[in-house]
């Protein structure tokens, strides 16, 4: 036990260190180094969401529920996820906005409507008021716990909420404009939530590890002993799965719309690059401070204690087990955890009240004098009152409560503003009125489901006669309502509180109209627009006059200060403005008075000082609504025609990344502007590279030159100089319309000049073909007679001289029959008959005629015969095509060689290839070889016809054959016949 | 960083800490959330590691 009066000091003591801390950001802030503008700060600041609830909460909740527990900080974690889309967009609305809380927000967003902003600050105060006193309540019973004296704490708490209340008055309250950063009091919320941290953590390691043997130890006896139930969800425990998924939801709103977090997240941000920080820091925070929460829950159960009292089990084991200064310790961690709380939602709570209440009361009762000075005395006030408020719940009927049961509670009046906020960011739809009732049907269901029940348990309200009979009727009872039955009471709240309030809003809004205000709102919000976007309709008033309004509300000097920094940024001349001009620094005006006033009164404000003739209003009122019309209707067409327009471009490219050919544009210096992918085939040049550089750099191949001297329109070709090589065929010509340039085209031709040659040479060979058959047949006849008179010579008595005569006349007559066969054979006038035959037995039957042949005694022949499917060929003439080709490289390697010959089967077809390594052809006389009666070895070695006949015998079986040869590099003929011919 | 790929981690997030895959996990249920959270926190901070990278570069 320690002694009030050491409490009470220490108390202080920790007080002051939160003052210095504060003071000393304060004083670096006036200096121009900020403290609190690091996103580490910044993620600590959020950590206000761990209260005393956290704190003391978790544990007894841990013990009592089990894992349920974790579902409070798993929404945020995942919330967390969505900080850069969600909290990144209020951030930005608000700051161009000068938005200092979450009733402004709604407001703002709804044509800064002072009813709507009226209507969540009720909510919110009644729904979080309790919520602050839980937290005074905390700090009391530890106190109590503490000092063993439960009669002092309510002294104690009277004296902390008046510490509290001045602190939060001092750090929070130190001038009126709201939006003027707390630097201080985010600095101490920041250190607070580091020694709650640090001090959960060291008696987290106290229980674990000093009066148990780690984790597993507990743990493995909780799941041995009576409460192993604690350690599921679902059936047999104590949690169901669809109370989890409701908290995990209502824990997900609460990060992002409790005033505290709205307050410390959108207003207290120095720059949206912090969130993306925060978006893992603040999640790993969560983490941190929940890691020992069930092993000091299940070590407080195994050490005997009831789960009743586990709610203080942090504070509890260390003072039982004699550690004094552990339990001093964690003490000032849950009074961190408490005070940061109670100080950051008092101060959110007076800014919405004085912009909801305060300052229309004034301004309504037109009190000018002194203006500044006295409105900042009422918002002290009402941070004072926010704080008593919370103190007169916590010792009235705080006692009635749990901490996690009001906490949830506040939760779920937060969730009661998600649809109008969310939906709102992304649905220009929604209106004033369909957000009023949306927050009316959810704070409706939330005061019968929620508030009335536990305020009958309290006993403030009494349950008799006609109440007794409505929350007893099958259809109304509070916690079934309309009979439905058997979940628990969060899901059961947040299903007819969330069902209804999104039925109203989006019903409403739908079938009601949206004022011209909330329209342009809507724009700027869901669009993220900035204000400055929309000129005002009203006459701007002139420089002095803005001043003289902002001097009302702020201070003479202020205000010319806020002008002229307004004036310095955008470059404008205070002597020299333009009525556009003027609009602006209005506008600008209103926001300077939004961050001190509200939104909605500094409207008001600028308003009814620069209101217009009730003719000017009318006019004006009608062009309003003539360009608004016109407007929305426009904005339709465009949105039409960029659609189409869309459409219309994503099909023409396809068509043209789709054409076989290469396409691109050039502009006038003849830089590419798009280049497709047939261009990148061509060329070999990837998009990336080639656009906005010089064409000419990509195209060298071409000719005739196409840019230099001047560029040439027309047909062009090109032969690249890199493998493979192919012929290009091209169009340039001049861009159509208004557009100045030129446009590329380029087409692979190498195929069709392939095709184009071939059939140039069949062509040639047939008409020789019919020209050698003619021959032949003409020849023929004679050439027997002459062959069998001279036969019949020979035998006759003739002299020596005769005889050789008549036998050198037969030998060149067998020599004309010879190349009258061959001719024959060219123009095949003997028609065969083609017949399945195996080619390799053909290859062998070739060689084994050469084999033994002399002249083949310094050819090396290599064979590499693989299987393959016997071919419908003429036997006979297929060994005329080998014999000739083997020959033919005889005759190329005089001096010896050799000769590699293989036959595979490829694909579809059965390739043979016949390499030499002989003298080769000249790339010249290349493509003449296959021509009848050309021929390299001279008139009397040959008669020109050998390749020919092969050529026609293989295009006769439906192949091909190719060479493929330089000069002294050897010669390489390939032909491929198909398998099923 | 487009906002899909945020979108997509609180997706995963929400498949990750709802019924049915918690039941799945039931008997070592406390284990599972909590490295399951450190994994998702790790993810975050790795998206947003890229994220700021991006915004870098652009």
């Amino acid at each position: 036990m320690f002694s009030s009066w050491i409490l009470l000091a220490i108390i202080l003591c920790y007080l002051l260190l939160l003052f210095s801390i504060a003071y000393l950001a304060e004083r670096k802030e006036l200096q121009g180094k900020s403290l609190v503008a690091n996103p580490y700060v910044y993620s600590l600041s959020l950590a206000v969401y761990c209260t005393s609830w956290t704190f003391y909460g978790s544990v007894g909740s841990a013990a009592t529920t089990g894992l349920s527990f974790l579902a409070v900080y798993i929404g945020p974690t995942l919330m967390a996820a969505l900080f850069w889309v969600v909290l990144g967009k209020i951030v930005r609305i608000s700051k161009e906005n000068r938005i200092t809380s979450i009733s402004d927000f709604i407001s703002s967003r709804y044509g800064k409507s002072l009813s709507l902003s009226i209507l969540v600050t009720i909510v919110a105060i009644i729904g979080i008021t309790p919520y602050i006193g839980l937290q005074l309540k905390a700090i009391m019973t530890t106190f109590s716990l503490l000092s063993g004296r439960p009669e002092g704490s309510h002294f104690a708490g009277w004296f902390i909420a008046l510490v509290i209340g001045f602190f939060a008055v001092m750090f929070g309250a130190r001038r009126l404009d709201a939006l003027d950063r707390h630097g201080g009091l985010v600095l101490a919320v920041a250190f607070e939530s580091a020694v709650k941290l640090i001090a959960f953590l060291c008696v987290g390691l106290f229980v674990t590890y000093g009066l148990f043997d780690g984790f597993g130890d507990i743990f493995g006896r909780i799941k041995a002993g009576s409460y192993a139930s604690l350690m599921k969800l679902g059936t047999g425990s104590s949690g169901s799965f669809l109370e989890w998924s409701s908290i995990t939801f209502l824990s997900m709103m609460a990060v992002l719309f409790l005033p505290r977090q709205f307050h410390l997240a959108v207003v207290e941000n120095h720059s949206s690059d912090h969130i993306k920080k925060a978006m893992w820091l603040f999640p790993l925070y969560l983490l941190l401070i929940n890691i020992f929460v069930l092993p000091i829950a299940f070590g407080g159960l195994l050490l005997g204690d009831s789960p009743s009292t586990a709610d203080y089990f942090v504070l509890s084991i260390p003072m039982h087990y004699g550690h004094p200064l552990l339990t001093l310790f964690v003490f000032i961690g849950g009074f961190s955890a408490a005070t940061a709380m109670i100080i950051v939602e008092s101060v959110a709570l007076s800014t919405m009240a004085m912009n909801s209440f305060v300052m229309p009361t004034f301004w309504n009762q037109k009190v000018f004098s002194n203006f500044s000075a006295v409105m900042l005395q009422f918002k002290r006030v009402v941070i004072l009152g926010c704080v008593f408020l919370g103190y007169l719940f916590a010792v009235s009927i705080g006692e009635f409560y749990s901490l996690v049961d009001i906490g949830l509670k506040s939760f779920e009046a937060a969730t009661i503003f998600a649809p109008a906020l969310l939906l709102g960011l992304y649905w220009k739809g929604g209106n004033k009125k369909g957000a009023i009732a949306g927050i009316l049907a959810g704070f409706g269901v939330w005061i019968y489901t929620l508030l009335m029940p536990a305020l009958m348990r309290a006993g403030i309200i009494q349950n008799g006669g006609i109440m007794e009979a409505v929350f007893n009727s099958a259809l109304l009872k509070p916690t079934a309502l309309f009979g439905l039955e058997g979940i628990d009471h969060w899901s059961h709240s947040l299903f007819w509180g969330l069902l209804l309030n999104l039925l109203f809003y989006v019903g409403v809004s739908i079938f009601t109209r949206q004022s011209d205000a909330e329209a342009r709102q809507a724009v700027i919000f869901v669009d993220s627009y900035s204000p400055f976007h929309f000129s005002l309709a009203r006459r701007p008033a002139d420089i002095s006059e803005i001043e003289d309004i902002l001097g009302q509300y702020l201070s003479p000097v202020e205000a010319r200060e806020a002008v002229d920094v307004f004036l310095k940024k955008s470059g404008m001349n205070r002597d020299s403005m333009t009525s556009e001009e003027l609009q602006k620094l209005q506008e600008q005006a209103e926001r300077v008075l939004s961050g001190a006033l509200g939104p909605s009164i500094s409207t008001l404000v600028f308003q009814d000082r620069t209101a217009l003739s009730p003719d000017d209003a009318k006019r004006v009122s009608k062009s309003i609504q003539h360009i608004t019309r016109n407007l929305r209707l426009s904005r339709q067409e465009l949105a039409e025609a960029n659609r189409q327009l869309a459409m219309l471009k994503e099909f023409s490219e396809n068509i043209i990344e789709s054409l076989p050919l290469g396409v691109a544009t050039l502009d006038e210096l003849l830089c590419v502007t798009y280049w497709n992918s047939g261009m990148e085939r061509i060329t070999g040049v990837k998009q990336p590279e080639a656009l906005n550089g010089l064409a000419e750099r990509f195209l060298t191949c071409l000719e005739p030159r196409l840019f230099n001297p001047e560029v040439h329109e027309g047909e062009l070709t090109c032969k690249r100089n890199f493998e493979p090589q192919i012929v290009l065929q091209g169009y340039l010509s001049k861009l159509a319309g208004a557009q100045k340039g030129y446009v590329l085209v380029l087409e692979d031709i190498t195929e069709r000049k392939k095709i184009e040659e071939e059939l140039f040479r069949a062509t040639k060979h047939a008409s020789v073909g019919r020209l050698a058959a003619g021959v032949a047949h003409e020849i023929n006849n004679p050439l027997a007679s002459i062959s069998s008179l001279v036969q019949e010579l020979l035998t006759e008595n003739v002299s020596s001289f005769e005889h050789d005569s008549l036998t050198t006349i037969n030998q060149q007559v067998h020599r004309i029959a010879r190349i009258v066969r061959n001719l024959g054979d060219f123009a095949r006038l003997y028609p065969r008959q083609k017949a399945p035959t195996n080619i390799g037995d053909i290859l062998e039957n070739t060689l084994s005629l050469v084999r033994y042949d002399k002249n083949f005694k310094n050819i090396e022949i290599l064979i590499d015969v693989r299987e393959t499917p016997p071919l419908k060929i003429d036997p006979d003439q297929i060994q005329q095509v080998f014999l000739n080709l083997v020959l033919n490289a005889r005759d190329a390697m005089p001096d010896g060689g050799e000769l590699s010959v293989s036959i595979r089967q490829v694909n579809e077809h059965v390739e043979m290839r016949f390499a030499d390594t002989g003298h080769g052809i000249d790339a010249e006389i290349r493509d003449k070889i296959f021509d009848p009666f050309f021929s390299t070895k001279g008139p009397t070695k040959g008669t020109g016809l050998g390749l020919s006949i092969c050529y026609s015998i293989i295009r006769d079986h439906g192949g091909t054959i190719e060479i493929d040869t330089e000069r002294d590099k050897g010669a390489l003929f390939i032909i491929k016949m198909p398998t099923a011919a | 960083m487009r906002r899909d790929v945020w979108i997509f981690l609180f997706a995963v997030g929400v498949l990750l800490f709802t019924w049915p895959v918690l039941s799945i996990f039931n008997d070592n249920l406390a284990a599972y959330l909590f490295v399951v959270w450190f994994i998702f926190i790790l993810l975050i901070f790795i998206t947003s590691i890229f994220s700021e990278r991006e915004d870098g570069d652009g």
